[in-house]
């Protein structure tokens, strides 16, 4: 397996399976205080589970 | 008073989960000098500040520990129990400011 080289999403995706995006880096990580505070260095990352909660209404 | 006892414990706290948090990414990607060079920044500090702890308050794990002494330091540390306002730092010095990242 060459590391180096995985891309972002498959070249060559085959039908009827899933795929999960391989992460890129970015500079952008969290400060030490917010890395703790939200359990991850990567904002890209940073997805509490309330983001998929769906909005029901009353 | 020992806020700064307690401050550093949570600054190193901090270290521990960016060096975990980098240390997973390598995992998966082991050529990406930019984490391994975050890796080795923080890994400094974090060796640094557990250094300077150490110093002030006494072993934070035993294990790591190597030249031990006789009084055995661990007992000196607070125990879980203990009320870690009274407690005075090991070294009775002023205490460096310690720069964070």
């Amino acid at each position: 397996m060459e590391y180096d080289k995985i891309p972002f999403m498959p070249e060559n995706p085959v039908l009827a399976h899933a795929y999960v995006p391989f992460q890129m880096w970015s500079d952008d990580l969290y400060d030490l205080k917010t890395g703790l505070e939200r359990g991850t260095i990567f904002p890209a990352l940073d997805q509490p589970m309330y983001m998929y909660e769906w909005e029901v209404e009353v | 008073m020992n806020r700064n006892r307690e401050m550093m414990l949570k600054e190193l706290m901090e270290l521990d989960l960016r060096l975990y948090d980098l240390l997973l990414y390598l995992d998966t990607h082991p050529f990406e000098h930019k984490a391994v060079d975050e890796y080795n920044k923080s890994a400094n500090k974090c060796k640094a500040m557990t250094q300077h702890f150490e110093k002030l308050y006494g072993p934070l794990t035993i294990s790591d520990k190597d030249n031990n002494t006789t009084p055995w330091e661990w007992i000196k540390s607070p125990w879980p129990w203990q009320n870690c306002d009274e407690l005075e730092p090991i070294e009775e010095k002023e205490v460096e400011k310690h720069v964070g990242v």
